[in-house]
């Protein structure tokens, strides 16, 4: 056991947030890293002690190991976490922190270095028994030898160039009377792209849901998952909402998907937190579902299973990592409620999601029951452009799917945010969507109803907004508007709220049209 | 109360200034919060999950054509030029590409709003910009 004193975060923005209150919570002292474009983020000024890293540019500052260490070594930091992104599955990190002798909150660098190679992993979870999507190369080339692997996978199939990429080449075969055809076409077109006409057979995953499972592994072969999260809301591979439960899962599936995480996690020797992410073909008991990957690191969208689990997964990383047992058999953990996170993006969806930089010109979190917001941003922030547009994220716990649903709406509509243009109205109208709301959903729902969804954000603006802004231009006792920017030493063009000289509103209203 | 009326498409609609960036929104007798903040030309507008930019009315009737060239030829956001496709002189036709620049890891290309001829050019390679300046002028 090894009791941290005092814990760096190798991350900014919302998730390095959510370390230093946790760090707070539990006595330890916290370091925040920051870039030049970061001096007077919030993480930088929410923590105990900082250390500048490097330039804006992130190779230079938050992407550098050296840096980092560095950072670390002279704050007298004995513990590193390394949030999302960044350095968290690079694993020079955790190698130069054990070369330090200092704790890295996550896994080993083996285990990292194993999970990054996506054959090895695959391998790793055929060794635990867990499926993956069926696929092989076949050593004997001939047509029949071909046709025969696809009759041992199953239709349908995909045939794609075993030297290929992005798609190009890929045959669907949905039945034996397509066959022949198919398996000589992707033949000719494998060639014809790339020399080479070596085919690759795997099974066609139909509208698969992307299902993730939380796992935690402590030093002490203790292994227990934390149940499921639903992101099939995304685009480009970038999720836009979480849910726990997932709607797609009965009680068996479930046991079965987060037995086969914990084999996962187990064959792998895995420490500290982790997610196991699965395709899920259908629903229900008849469900099929496959391996995809494991991401070895805290996600983005941890707190929907904090809500629902009642646990705590960032003191639980930083006390494993410590070298303290688990405190809970898996019987012991379980689900209350239902959880959905939107994630709060600085950017624009009228222009094909254009991410947007500049100054938060008024920022107002929504407070209400069952809504956390996890942000990286306060009112006065400057939103640059050199990192990710994530700005926060707002969970809502419900007791059903439903009510999560509409305190997550009406905690949206209250959730002030000018200055920068955001995706908030995307979000709105993404829970309110009849499949959503249905819980119908798969990973190409945005792709398949975005632009619809889109359509509906643009118009004219309403007399009533014409009415509010006419009020914000007016001078009068409040100022020229309610809040005004101003430039001042403590940065470029803040947001000062135009706080009256005397604040008795009756005083203020003398003058005004009573 | 203070209330200020709106005229606006026989519509009543008063709003009551409450400080601090938030307004009272009454139409109706139906009441809501909305919060404006007023930046340079334009005022930002928050009601009920959706943010608007209202241009003040003054500068919007005077400057709509210049100002549609301006803003095409400007960057959306701060951002770094990557490289320059044309020279000053050149004729080019509508949706060509002029500038590209780059911002947050994304390419973002400034096409011609219209077939024209390129006047002067503003901006250099690996120079970064800020939005709202035009990088380059046509006529």
């Amino acid at each position: 056991m090894r009791v941290f004193s005092k814990l760096l975060i190798a991350n900014r923005g919302e998730i390095a947030v959510r370390v230093i209150r946790a760090c707070r919570e539990m006595g330890i002292e916290s370091v925040a890293v920051y870039s030049d474009a970061d001096a007077q983020a919030l993480h930088t000024t929410l923590a105990d002690h900082r250390v500048r890293i490097g330039p804006a540019a992130a190779a230079e500052s938050y992407l550098s190991v050296e840096a980092i260490i560095s950072a670390a070594r002279s704050s007298g930091a004995q513990a590193v976490h390394p949030g999302y992104g960044f350095l968290s599955e690079n694993p020079t990190l955790p190698a130069a922190c054990e070369q330090a002798g200092m704790a890295f909150i996550g896994p080993p660098a083996d285990v990292i270095n194993s999970m990054g190679s996506k054959i090895a992993a695959r391998r790793l979870a055929q060794s635990a028994g867990v499926p993956v999507v069926p696929g092989e190369t076949p050593a004997d080339q001939s047509d029949a030898a071909i046709a025969a692997a696809v009759r041992r996978i199953g239709f349908p199939v995909l045939l794609k160039p075993s030297e290929g990429g992005g798609g190009i080449g890929m045959k669907t075969i949905r039945d034996e009377a397509s066959l022949a055809g198919a398996i000589a076409q992707a033949r000719r077109e494998a060639t014809a792209a790339f020399g080479d006409g070596t085919l690759y057979v795997e099974r066609l995953v139909e509208k698969p849901r992307h299902v993730e499972f939380q796992i935690l592994a402590d030093h002490h072969g203790h292994v227990v998952h934390l149940f499921e999260r639903e992101c099939s809301i995304q685009r480009r591979h970038q999720k836009v909402i979480e849910e726990t439960p997932s709607t797609a899962l009965t009680p068996a599936l479930r046991q079965r998907m987060g037995e086969a995480a914990v084999a996962v996690a187990g064959a792998a020797g895995y420490r500290n937190a982790g997610t196991v992410e699965f395709l899920l073909e259908g629903t229900g008991d008849a469900a099929r579902f496959y391996f995809l990957e494991m991401n070895t690191r805290l996600q983005v969208e941890h707190p929907v299973t904090e809500q629902v689990t009642g646990v705590d997964l960032v003191r639980a990383q930083i006390g494993v990592a410590s070298g303290e047992p688990l405190p809970w058999r898996q019987e012991a953990l379980g689900q209350r409620g239902h959880a959905i996170e939107a994630r709060v993006y600085a950017e624009d969806p009228a222009r094909n999601d254009l991410p947007q930089a500049g100054p938060l010109l008024l920022y107002r979190e929504p407070s209400m029951p069952g809504i956390r917001v996890d942000a990286g941003v306060i009112e006065g922030s400057e939103v640059s452009v050199h990192y990710d547009p994530l700005l926060a994220k707002l969970i809502a716990w419900g007791e059903t799917r439903d009510a999560a649903r509409r305190r997550a709406l009406a905690a949206l509509r209250s959730y002030a945010l000018l200055g920068i243009k955001t995706n908030i109205a995307l979000l709105i109208e993404l829970l309110e969507h009849p499949r959503f709301v249905a819980g119908s959903i798969d990973t190409g729902f945005l792709d398949a109803e975005g632009d619809a969804i889109r359509a509906r954000l643009s118009g004219v603006t309403p007399p009533i907004i014409e009415a509010v802004a006419a009020a914000a231009r007016r001078p009068g006792p409040f100022g020229p508007s309610g809040a005004t920017r101003r430039a001042g030493p403590f940065g470029p063009a803040g947001t000062g709220p135009a706080e009256p000289a005397t604040t008795d509103p009756w005083t203020l209203l003398r003058g005004a049209r009573v | 109360m203070a209330r200020v009326s709106e005229p606006v498409d026989n519509a009543r609609i008063d709003v009551v200034p409450l400080g601090n960036g938030r307004y009272l929104v009454e139409q109706d007798s139906t009441t809501r919060i909305a919060y404006a903040v007023a930046s340079g030309r334009e005022t930002w507008v928050f009601l009920n999950g959706r943010a608007y930019v209202v241009a003040s009315s003054a500068t919007a009737r005077t400057r709509a054509s210049a100002s549609d060239d301006a803003n095409a030829l400007a960057a959306p956001m701060p951002a770094t030029v990557v490289r320059i496709e044309v020279s000053p002189g050149q004729t080019v036709a509508k949706d060509s590409l002029l500038v590209m620049l780059e911002a947050m890891k994304m390419e973002l290309p400034i096409r011609a709003p219209r077939d024209g001829r390129v006047t002067a050019i503003h901006c250099r390679a690996g120079e970064i910009v800020q939005p709202g300046v035009p990088l380059l002028e046509m006529s």
